[in-house]
């Protein structure tokens, strides 16, 4: 088995350890940046820009489509889902969105599913001072 | 078929199914499964979501009919494998670099004289990349310019579909089609495993652009070491049948692009040309559908002088309970007439290299669920079928792997994440009559039938 000969495979024993390093070692707070990720799928851009239009531009604020997860790669989602929990409040648009990465469970997510964007608006605003107040 | 194997199949799958009720009927309270994806959730936790672990498992009993004997492995006779234990691991490295990695591990449960594997367990880092979100890093208006990435390592090849959705709970069947097994190089269970799948060392641009309410358009281009051959022939693997009798002739079968590829931990080329490859997919909204083209351009010899050119379409149509989808590869493969790189006996007239090829191989596959039960609809069954062709268009007198070939397939999801799938198959050799009589006599025959019981579970 090539993988378990040391001398072979000194570099990737390396990259790996040192990898694990980094992620053990290193602070989350300083790695992430972003405040909120709206997340949604197919043609809801539009939603997705009225409640990013209405929230304050101060917030570092990033989007992602979940229909994008039909052209990734096998590992794609369990990417999306690891990239997305970093991120202070996961903001899920729409139904779809929630289907396609399958209910995964963030502990820092919000449903704005709502018919009232404002309502929706709302809810959001709401999370992020409760996730300033822990 | 012989009547051991008939009867193996025909009685085989009612009685396992029966063996499996038991469990269904509790099926949404026993969930193994589950377990194992919370000790992936607790792992998560303690690095601060930052490293996110997910994989599955898989095992299959698999026995062919029709198949020539060689003298180091006997595929007509059943093998039993863990076929693939899959770990993924992504890691957070930045908000904009990730590192993933996937282990693959393989357990032969079969005799040596069976599978021709050398050692029982093959394990292997399958990929191994860093991803660099670069119009996230720029801070880039999405919207008005699109989102672009880069990734680099030991990367999965944007040929086709299949092949970067290989793991067998993403296909409805364990078999592979053509078009991923005789020209985009997806290994396939491991006789002996350089890679799952096909990766290569290079880099690869990633950019998506949404075109409001109509879709996403993706495209890909990679530059990769690309397949390659140190032999005069790109098709070089030789077989040694096994008929009854003293001669054992070593034949050349031809069996595609997948001699290409390089050994996993292996970062050289053979020569000073890259492969380029690209991938143009899009996506509509309105329906559910995801269609795309594909093209790979290198050289695959020592000497930098011999093309080998790939062009491909796939599509596929994705509802809740039911599904289409289909592939179209084409393979240009440049080589020079008249070498018999074979030096042991064997029929001249199928190993000598007849120049140029064109390599072409298709499938289309359909699976419908007619029946789901449980909480929330979880579990269900569904009944699958392919049709494969590959013209090898060699023109060599006989070349055993131009065929085709229908598949029928049943899964059932019985448990949370855990299913059980069946699928048998009829291929047909093409030209048949044009076999040399040691193939004939080692047991080779027109149709070839396979039967395969397989059990798969994901976290």
């Amino acid at each position: 088995m090539a993988i378990f000969n040391i001398e072979k495979n000194k570099l990737f024993k390396r990259l790996i350890a040192g990898l694990l390093l980094a992620v053990f070692t290193t602070n989350p707070c300083v790695a992430s940046a972003t405040d909120i990720y709206l997340v949604y799928s197919g043609a809801n851009r539009d939603i997705k820009n009225q409640i990013q239009d209405a929230l304050s531009s101060e917030l570092d604020i990033k989007s992602y489509n979940t229909s994008l997860l039909v052209i990734a790669d096998y590992s794609g989602k369990q990417k999306v889902i690891a990239k997305l929990s970093q991120a202070g409040l996961v903001v899920m648009l729409d139904e779809n969105s929630i289907q396609d990465l399958d209910n995964s469970a963030f502990e820092n997510v919000v449903h704005a599913i709502d018919d009232d964007i404002m309502s929706n608006i709302d809810l959001i605003i709401s999370h992020l001072y409760s996730n300033k107040d822990r | 078929m012989n009547n051991v194997n008939f009867l193996r199949s025909v009685l085989g799958v009612p009685l396992l199914l029966c063996a499996f009720i038991p469990a269904s009927t509790h099926a949404d309270e026993i969930d193994p499964m589950g377990k194992v994806g919370q000790w992936a959730q607790d792992i998560s936790e303690l690095t601060g979501r930052r490293l996110n672990v997910s994989g599955y498992i898989n095992a299959h009993y698999m026995n062919h009919d029709g198949m020539p004997v060689f003298t180091d492995k006997n595929l007509n006779k059943s093998l039993f494998q863990m076929r693939e234990l899959s770990l993924f691991a992504d890691m957070v490295i930045t908000d904009n670099l990730l590192f993933s990695t996937e282990l693959e591990v393989s357990y032969d449960l079969s005799s040596k004289s069976t599978s021709g594997r050398k050692d029982r367990l093959e394990a292997l880092l399958n990929y191994y990349y860093l991803d660099y979100d670069i119009s996230s890093s720029f801070g880039w208006d999405t919207d008005k310019y699109g989102e672009l990435g880069l990734r680099g390592g030991r990367i999965l090849v944007p040929f086709l579909a299949y092949n970067e959705n290989k793991p067998n709970f993403k296909q409805n069947l364990m078999s592979q089609p053509f078009t991923a097994w005789q020209i985009a190089p997806v290994n396939t269970v491991p006789d002996h495993a350089t890679q799952f799948g096909w990766t290569d060392t290079g880099v690869q641009a990633n950019y998506h652009y949404i075109f409001g309410t109509t879709g996403i358009l993706d495209a890909k281009l990679a530059v990769i070491n690309g397949l390659s051959s140190d032999e005069e022939v790109f098709d070089h693997d030789t077989v040694q049948l096994d008929p009854p009798g003293a001669m054992n002739p070593t034949v050349r079968p031809r069996s595609g692009m997948g001699e290409g590829h390089s050994e996993w931990d292996d970062f050289k080329d053979n020569n000073d040309n890259k492969a380029f490859v690209a991938k143009l997919s899009f996506v509509p909204f309105a329906l559910p559908i995801d269609v795309g083209v594909s093209w790979y351009k290198g050289k695959w010899d020592n000497n930098d002088d011999k093309d080998l050119t790939m062009y491909g379409v796939h599509m596929s149509y994705t509802k809740k309970d039911w599904s289409i989808k289909g592939e179209y590869a084409i393979a240009d493969v440049e080589q020079e007439a008249g070498i018999n790189i074979v030096t042991e006996p064997g029929p001249a007239a199928v190993n000598t290299s007849t120049g140029d090829y064109h390599m072409k191989a298709w499938y289309l596959e359909g699976a419908y669920i007619p029946f789901r039960y449980g909480v929330g609809n979880k579990h269900y069954l569904k009944l699958i079928a392919r049709y494969d062709d590959v013209d090898t268009n060699d023109k060599a007198t006989f070349t055993p792997f131009d065929r085709s070939r229908v598949t029928l397939g049943a899964e059932w999801e019985f448990l949370n994440n855990v299913r059980l799938r069946y699928e048998t198959q009829r291929s047909t050799i093409d030209s048949f009559d044009l076999a040399p009589a040691p193939y004939v006599a080692a047991g080779g025959k027109e149709h070839i039938y396979m039967n395969m019981i397989s059990l798969i579970a994901e976290f």
